[in-house]
């Protein structure tokens, strides 16, 4: 059974490092609450009604080409600072990957996605 | 050029985009016929590129990718199957009004996730595969959005399937974690002790990829999902990942040595077992023809998994037969169930009444295929069967190979009540305008792929020998 004590350390490890972390940061920082401390936070405007509202369903398709554009750009960056090195190669095969997202967004154009309506 | 390597899967890459973007610019009444047309193009390119690589055997990409003849052979395997789906799915689509571009986009997206499946070396490579074909099947599994059965096919499936992917994904990062290495070849040099960390990260690995393959006790989704997706999506999923699944077992096991090798063994032998008698039974009861099916997969997959227990070359080969007979025989029975349900007939068991006599060649193909499914000579089943068994003969398994043969008798029982239905009951039947010619080429190619395999199995082994 010894083989199986670093499996048992694992899980242990991750069940108490929440607890752990909460308790130490608790006994540590230093607490003044006020109201404000409790709003949500929505980019710094001053919240109005109830959060739990119905939204448009374009949203949730915005959104999720927002999602296929901060993918692309999350692969640009390492790209661009590597791109000595990688090539002519390096170059053409990013912008065949930007083929590929750019298909994604001209789906989600003729499909009147981006169209509000 | 390793690019040459990986052609198969870059053209289903450019396939699925094509049929997107050729979709956007097409008139209504076309897209059908535009969508299957390049789908059925696209499946014939990725047939030639893997006959291209027939006879190979290298890897490439940095240990990421992997050709030899046990992918190349699923490849085409697979590159066949999807063109019979291109049948199954073609009167389908049309008559419940389905997007077809997009089901297509899907479908061979799920394809392109179970070659890259196929041609893993490494457990990176083999995660995105998995992962592409889950994705695309949650999806799939919902397709028909206005019918309840099918959102919850799709939402069971997804939620059992994060879960699977969850564990899958633990259980690499522990393999990882003590080998320092996602690569196949350097984690085989770990395999051989059993030391707690690779243990556990082993069967959390292997739980996550039987449940794709809906092995018990893995397979409480299963009968649902297949129940609720779409009937070509059914027969899709009665084939499609878990033979992939399959196929990477034949490499992964492969790697095991000593000690650990004979615990695994015993697992696999527990689950063979459990699956082929629980799939049985459950199957006794069903009255739905989807369900039916779904359980009989599950103890197919049974009887699959006894290739694993033996290990041995003959019972590599028995796989090979077994797998292609069981894919032959599963998408020509639902080439048929999507007839009777185009005809207005529903899919309970009742549903196939009558059909020896308004359909009599649709009748006896379907005693071919449930001769096949049950292994009665001299059908491709009967060979596939055969060769399983003696394998484990050979290897001195006696036990195995009676509950084996015990289990085969059980499956006559549920089999046989299709065929009763058929045969000895009269039904109504209204047969409708609108042709079954694609439905009936399905049930051609299975018909005759089982009467041949039945007569000579060896021409399946032949196929990544030949000289090209």
């Amino acid at each position: 059974m010894e083989a199986y004590f670093e499996v048992l350390f694992f899980m242990l490890a991750g069940l108490l490092f929440y607890p752990f972390t909460m308790v130490l940061a608790r006994l540590f920082r230093p607490s003044s609450p006020s109201p404000t401390k409790l709003e949500n936070y929505e980019c710094g405007v001053p919240p109005i009604g109830q959060a739990q509202v119905q939204f448009h369903p374009n949203y949730y398709l915005l959104a999720l080409l927002f999602v296929a554009l901060d993918v692309e750009a999350v692969f640009l960056f390492p790209w661009a600072v590597h791109l000595r090195e990688l090539g002519l190669f390096g170059l053409v095969e990013m912008f065949i990957f930007i083929g590929i997202i750019v298909v994604g967004i001209v789906y989600a154009w003729k499909k009147k996605v981006i169209q509000w309506h | 050029m390793e690019y040459r390597l990986l052609l198969p899967e870059l053209v289903l890459a450019v396939g699925i985009l094509a049929i997107i973007l050729v979709d956007l610019w097409t008139a209504v009444e076309r897209k059908r016929w535009t969508a299957f047309g390049l789908a059925a193009l696209t499946f014939g390119a990725y047939l030639i590129a893997v006959t291209s690589l027939v006879g190979v055997k290298e890897v490439a990409f940095a240990g990421h990718l992997l050709v030899d003849d046990w992918s190349t052979f699923f490849k085409l395997f697979f590159g066949i199957t999807g063109l019979l789906m291109l049948l199954l799915s073609f009167e389908y689509v049309k008559e419940r009004a389905l997007p077809p571009a997009e089901f297509l986009a899907l479908l061979i997206g799920a394809y392109l996730g179970i070659s890259i499946l196929l041609g893993s070396e490494n457990l990176l490579t083999l995660y995105i595969g998995l992962e592409l074909i889950s994705l695309t099947s949650y999806l799939l599994a919902a397709f028909l959005r206005q019918d309840p059965l099918s959102t919850e096919a799709g939402l069971k499936y997804f939620l059992l399937g994060s879960i699977a992917s969850a564990a899958l994904l633990c259980g690499i990062s522990f393999l990882y974690g003590v080998t320092g290495s996602l690569s196949l070849i350097v984690l085989a040099q770990h395999l051989a002790v059993a030391q707690g960390m690779v243990v556990t990260g082993t069967i959390l690995l292997l739980s996550g990829l039987l449940f794709k393959l809906a092995a018990v006790p893995f397979q409480v989704w299963a009968p649902d999902a297949l129940q609720g997706a779409p009937t070509p999506i059914t027969a899709f999923f009665s084939v499609g990942a878990k033979v992939a699944v399959l196929a990477f077992f034949g490499r992964f096991l492969a790697l095991f040595a000593g000690e650990f090798a004979q615990e695994i063994n015993y697992y696999f032998l527990l689950i063979a077992i459990a699956s082929m008698t629980i799939g049985n039974l459950a199957a006794l009861r069903q009255t739905n023809l989807k369900r039916l099916m779904a359980y009989s997969s599950i103890a197919h997959v049974g009887y699959l998994l006894v290739a694993f227990v033996l290990g041995t070359p003959a019972a590599y080969a028995a796989l090979q037969v077994y797998v292609a007979v069981y894919a032959a025989a599963n998408l020509g029975i639902f080439a048929i169930i999507l007839w009777a349900e185009s005809q207005g007939r529903g899919l309970e068991i009742q549903g196939f009444q009558g059909l020896g006599r308004v359909q009599p060649l649709f009748g006896l193909a379907l005693g071919v295929f449930v001769f096949s499914l049950v292994g009665i000579p001299p059908t491709g089943g009967f060979m596939g069967k055969l060769l399983l068994f003696m394998a484990s003969v050979e290897e001195a398994h006696y036990l195995l190979a009676v509950i084996m043969v015990l289990n085969g008798v059980l499956s006559v029982a549920y089999y046989y009540r299709m065929l009763r239905s058929a045969f000895f009951e009269e039904g109504e039947w209204n047969l409708q305008e609108g042709d079954g010619h694609a439905l009936g080429a399905v049930v051609l190619v299975a018909v005759v792929v089982i009467l041949f395999t039945g007569v000579w199995p060896g021409w399946l082994q032949g196929l990544t020998s030949l000289p090209m």
